[in-house]
């Protein structure tokens, strides 16, 4: 599998999936639309599915979004209403094609057809074709109409009728010729029109007739025009009757001419055959396909034109093609005159398509790439181009190289460089890109296979500096050629290229730096004579004073230099982090669908409400945060809300809402679900509490409501009274909590009885960078997520704390709560921490410094220790450890109940 | 004699790397450009050229569309240049069926300077062919 194929399909996946997350969002009956708009958005949206399953060749999924659209066009047009029915249906072919798209994506290729669904749209779009709509459009048109346009149709209508009188066997010759005056009688009130095309028509056809007979390619493309005037008229000007006629003599040349094109193929010698000759002849046979409604013989035809005009005809592809001809002269042969059957045909246009991909062009461009050749060159190249490509990957004694260029800025090196190619290698492409005022020039060159003498060649031209870049593309950096190919996707983001500017300019800030730090590195302290006079106790060495005063002005030089790498560096890490931040929207967008399924099938009324404000999150934690929050909002729609029957009597509108609400607040988001529903259960909660052993009878006696609150989210914890089809999935609100938890976040539960429930996530922007605040205790350096410090405060021993603005807040030593070995030393600091609304102060032996440290995935060992989340390594290469504050506030209540 | 080029496609890039492309070889004169199906057959009444790019996908009226009224009003040859339209697909045989001389893919990339390249492109090539010109 080749990288572009990989990349192809990457797009593939990440366009369609976006396309019907749009038709997803539109049709949502949530989403409030009014009749007619979005519909647009819709119909480009099909639109464009269509495209790209065309693009790769998934035949199945682009009927069915070619359904869609038609459909889609009707209600464009006014023809048929978007009602709920058509919603419905429309929506379950987005269903249908996500899961195309997917298992197209997973096994590269075309995917069974849902014969189902294609003939429910299939019906839609019949219901309103064949209906009023049509007649309706056709009024319509009519009405604004040119009065000279309608008199031009009228006379058309009459002479077309006149013509095809004339054409039938036995008519008297003189009826045709007389049509040539009045043809030209005409020509006047076509050129008023404008219609020049239309023109050259009559004129030939006036001039056909004058001769003698006109012939049948004639008469096809008088016939389409006239097809597109009746269109625009509203009413038949004869083209069909035109086409008709044509059509008779159709079958009789299809054959002929079928015929005369294989022998052509099956008599010259092979390398001989003269392609455009064949393919003139094909042109002239898929016309009478096309007069004789012979689909796919018509396609087909049109595809070997295609393979005949893009390459030399090579013996398998003439094979092929004769194979194709003598079935198209067979079937055409029968009265009435048939298509090729829908089985051969695919076939035969599958051998075609594979003789296009696989031998010609594709091949050298595969291999090219396959060999290292930066994909940029390739995508751009004349055929010239890649018969040179081809030759020099055929020619053992050429290599490829890449040349990263940059051209511009030094006149004598672009000279030099462009002397060396002229004298050394063969262009086989070239690109310019500019991007910030900076243009490079991109070369794919042909050499001598000296790779070695290339590289030192052009190292010595750019003495060493970053102005020429050498690739050689010798298959060395090949990752896995001859590996398995692996069809796995790499994540792919789409990113604005403001954010990618962004990056580059800030590069840009680091430029002046590198120059700042080559400028202090290339002026020594010292000249050598002064240290040689220095070593040596000669004459004219610097005064020591001086030498103190040199070794300032360089430190201060450093630290500029230094505030300022710090800056830009910071700076780019903010840049480069918005790389990975995508909308919210993207992940709520997943629900309301759930929402709605789910409350269809359990007879409540629901609606989900998305408030995205316009967060944005890492690509990387929406999906993490898919499944649990689907999990949340199922528990919503099963447990939150009640019956409508329940609802009434409370008092409450029958119909329930649910509001998915997103917020960003500086370094985090939070995402909180909240629910009008019955609220917890506390009692309930208590009673399963007890029953799983969680709690004792007398502790779930006197725990606070909070308490009980969040036993949800302990391990196997379920107060379903029974197991439903839509919840107890085995998906536990404890994988909520622990997901939350391994992306660095909290969550918390507020719930008031018959009021509902909110449960309230706490996320970092990203995962990939946190700030920390890092303490040391019993000889172990901990780090503390910095967004849950609230203050650091001096220990005196006191077994509570009270800071300005907080209330009255326990103190526990670390060392016990993680049951480490107590220090000799005693604690001397109190770190404040907090998560969602509840504290602690921790009792540390030293608070260290503040540090930006990178988070990966926790082992499970790691994370499955209650008040840890993971490891991460310092600057220094030394093991830190990383506390997770919501699960101290656990420990620590757990410890001293109340 | 040269031969008078309408340009038509709704992104200015795509417009600026064929106007580069097909200035490249002086049988060629740029006469105008649209941005979409329905200035291009605008355009095509107005300024008579020999021969038309047309883009597919456009808005208001799309390539399909104008190619069908461009058989009414104009004589101009018409080569469909769309990434749309690439071999065999559904778009590219009607752009066929309904007259268009030649259907090609769309250049992709940036823009090569090579000039030699601009004149082998195979917009070039197909116009030359479609204007009964040497290749």
């Amino acid at each position: 599998m080749s990288d572009l194929t990989d990349v192809l399909w990457q797009q593939f996946a990440t366009e369609v999936g976006e396309h019907l997350d749009l038709i997803e969002r539109e049709l949502d009956p949530a989403a409030g639309r009014a009749e007619g708009e979005g519909v647009a958005g819709l119909f480009r949206a099909f639109h464009s599915i269509k495209g790209l399953a065309a693009a790769m060749g998934v035949q199945a999924m682009e009927g069915m979004a070619h359904s869609g659209e038609s459909l889609l066009a009707g209600v464009r047009d006014g023809l048929v209403p978007l009602n709920e029915q058509h919603r419905s249906l429309l929506m379950d072919v987005g269903d249908a094609l996500r899961a195309m798209g997917q298992e197209a994506t997973a096994v590269r290729g075309d995917v069974a057809a849902r014969d189902d669904l294609a003939g429910r749209l299939a019906d839609a779009v019949a219901a309103f074709r064949s209906g009023a709509g049509t007649r309706a459009k056709a009024n319509e048109v009519a009405e604004g109409v040119d009065p000279r346009l309608a008199a031009l149709g009228a006379a058309l209508a009459q002479m077309m009728e006149r013509l095809v009188e004339a054409l039938r066997p036995g008519a008297p010759s003189q009826a045709l010729s007389d049509l040539d005056a009045e043809l030209l009688g005409i020509d006047g009130l076509i050129g008023e029109l404008g219609l020049l095309g239309l023109r050259r028509q009559v004129r030939r056809l006036s001039r056909a007739v004058h001769d003698g007979r006109p012939d049948v390619a004639l008469l096809h493309d008088l016939g389409l025009a006239l097809g597109v005037l009746e269109e625009t008229l509203g009413y038949d000007v004869g083209g069909r009757a035109l086409l008709g006629h044509a059509a008779q003599s159709g079958a009789g040349d299809l054959i002929r001419i079928c015929a005369r094109a294989s022998e052509v193929l099956r008599s010259a010698a092979p390398g001989q055959i003269d392609g455009g000759e064949v393919a003139d002849l094909l042109e002239a046979a898929a016309l009478r396909a096309d007069l004789l409604a012979l689909e796919r013989s018509g396609t087909l035809l049109r595809l070997a034109i295609d393979l005949l005009r893009r390459g030399e005809l090579h013996d398998e592809a003439s094979l092929t093609l004769t194979g194709v001809l003598d079935r198209i002269v067979e079937q055409a042969a029968a009265n009435p005159p048939c298509d090729i059957e829908a089985e051969p045909a695919h076939r035969l246009e599958e051998m075609l398509r594979a003789l296009v991909a696989g031998k010609g062009i594709e091949a050298s461009l595969e291999r090219a790439m396959a060999l290292g050749v930066p994909g940029a060159l390739l995508e751009q190249l004349s055929d010239e181009a890649r018969e040179r490509l081809g030759k020099v990957i055929d020619d053992p004694g050429q290599i490829l190289i890449a040349v990263d260029a940059d051209l511009e800025s030094d006149a004598a090196l672009a000279e030099a460089f462009a002397a060396w190619v002229a004298d050394n290698a063969e262009p086989v492409t070239s690109l310019v890109a500019t991007r910030e005022g900076n243009t490079r020039t991109r070369l794919l060159l042909a050499t001598p296979a000296r790779p070695a003498a290339v590289l030192a060649d052009l190292g010595a031209l750019d003495r060493g500096g970053e102005r020429l870049r050498v690739t050689i593309c010798d298959g060395r950096n090949d990752r896995g050629r001859d590996g398995i190919a692996q069809p796995v996707l790499e994540e792919t983001l789409r990113v604005p290229s403001r954010v990618i500017d962004d990056i580059l300019e800030r590069l840009g800030d680091m430029m002046p730096i590198a120059a700042g730090l080559e400028a202090l590195v290339k002026t020594p302290a010292l000249q050598p004579r002064e240290r040689e006079a220095l070593l040596h106790g000669l004459e004219g060495a610097p005064e020591p004073h001086q030498i103190v005063d040199r070794a300032d002005e360089r430190r201060d030089a450093l630290r500029r230099i230094s505030d300022t790498f710090a800056r830009a560096l910071k700076g780019l890490r903010e840049a480069a982090l918005e790389l990975r931040i995508v909308p919210v929207d993207l992940l709520f967008g997943r629900y309301p669908r759930l929402v709605r399924d789910m409350a269809r099938s359990m007879d409540k009324q629901v609606v989900l409400s998305l408030e995205p404000n316009g967060a944005r999150i890492d690509k990387g934690m929406i999906e993490r945060l898919a499944d649990p929050l689907m999990h949340m909002i199922r528990n919503a729609v099963d447990h939150g809300v009640e019956s409508p029957a329940k609802r009434e009597a409370a008092g409450k509108p029958e119909r329930a809402s649910i509001v998915l609400r997103a917020e960003q607040r500086g370094e985090h988001v939070t995402i909180a679900l909240s629910d009008d529903g019955a609220g917890i259960d506390t009692d309930a909660v208590r009673k399963r509490a007890v029953d799983a052993g969680l709690l004792s009878s007398q502790a779930a006696e006197s725990a606070s409501p909070e308490t009980l609150h969040r036993l949800i989210f302990e391990p196997g914890f379920s107060t379903a009274a029974s197991i439903t089809a839509t919840s107890g999935r085995g998906v536990g609100m404890d994988v909520v909590a622990s997901t939350v938890a391994e992306l660095g976040g909290s969550v918390t539960v507020q719930s008031r009885p018959g009021e509902g429930t909110t449960i309230l996530l706490e996320l970092p922007l990203s995962v990939a960078l946190q700030s920390t605040l890092l303490i040391e205790q019993s000889g172990q350096v901990f780090a503390l997520p910095d967004r849950h410090v609230t203050a650091v405060a001096r220990h005196d021993g006191a077994s509570h704390i009270t800071l300005a603005g907080t209330s009255r807040t326990p103190v526990i030593g670390l060392a016990g709560l993680l049951g480490l070995k107590e220090s000799a030393r005693p604690s001397s600091e109190v770190v404040m921490i907090a998560a969602g609304t509840r504290r602690l102060g921790l009792a540390v032996e030293r608070v260290v410094r503040r540090a930006d440290i990178l988070v990966k995935e926790s082992h499970p060992v790691i994370a499955a220790i209650p008040g840890l989340s993971g490891a991460s390594r310092l600057g220094d290469g030394s093991i830190v450890v990383i506390l997770d504050p919501d699960g101290l506030i656990g420990l620590a209540q757990a410890e001293t109940p109340g | 004699m040269t031969q008078r080029v309408l340009i038509v496609d709704d992104s200015l890039l795509m417009r600026t790397v064929i106007r580069s492309i097909v200035s490249a070889d002086d049988s060629f004169e740029i006469v105008g450009e649209a941005v979409d199906g329905i200035e291009g057959v605008e355009k095509a009444t107005a300024l008579r050229p020999d021969i038309i790019l047309l883009d597919i996908e456009m808005p208001r009226l799309d390539g399909i569309g104008a190619l069908k009224q461009l058989r009414l009003v104009s004589v101009a040859r018409v080569i469909v240049v769309s990434s749309a339209a690439q071999l065999g697909s559904p778009q590219a045989l009607e752009a066929r069926r309904l007259g268009a001389s030649d259907v090609i893919a769309k250049p992709s990339g940036a823009l090569s300077l090579d000039l030699q390249d601009r004149r082998g492109h195979a917009i070039v090539l197909a116009m030359r062919k479609a204007c009964g010109l040497d290749a």
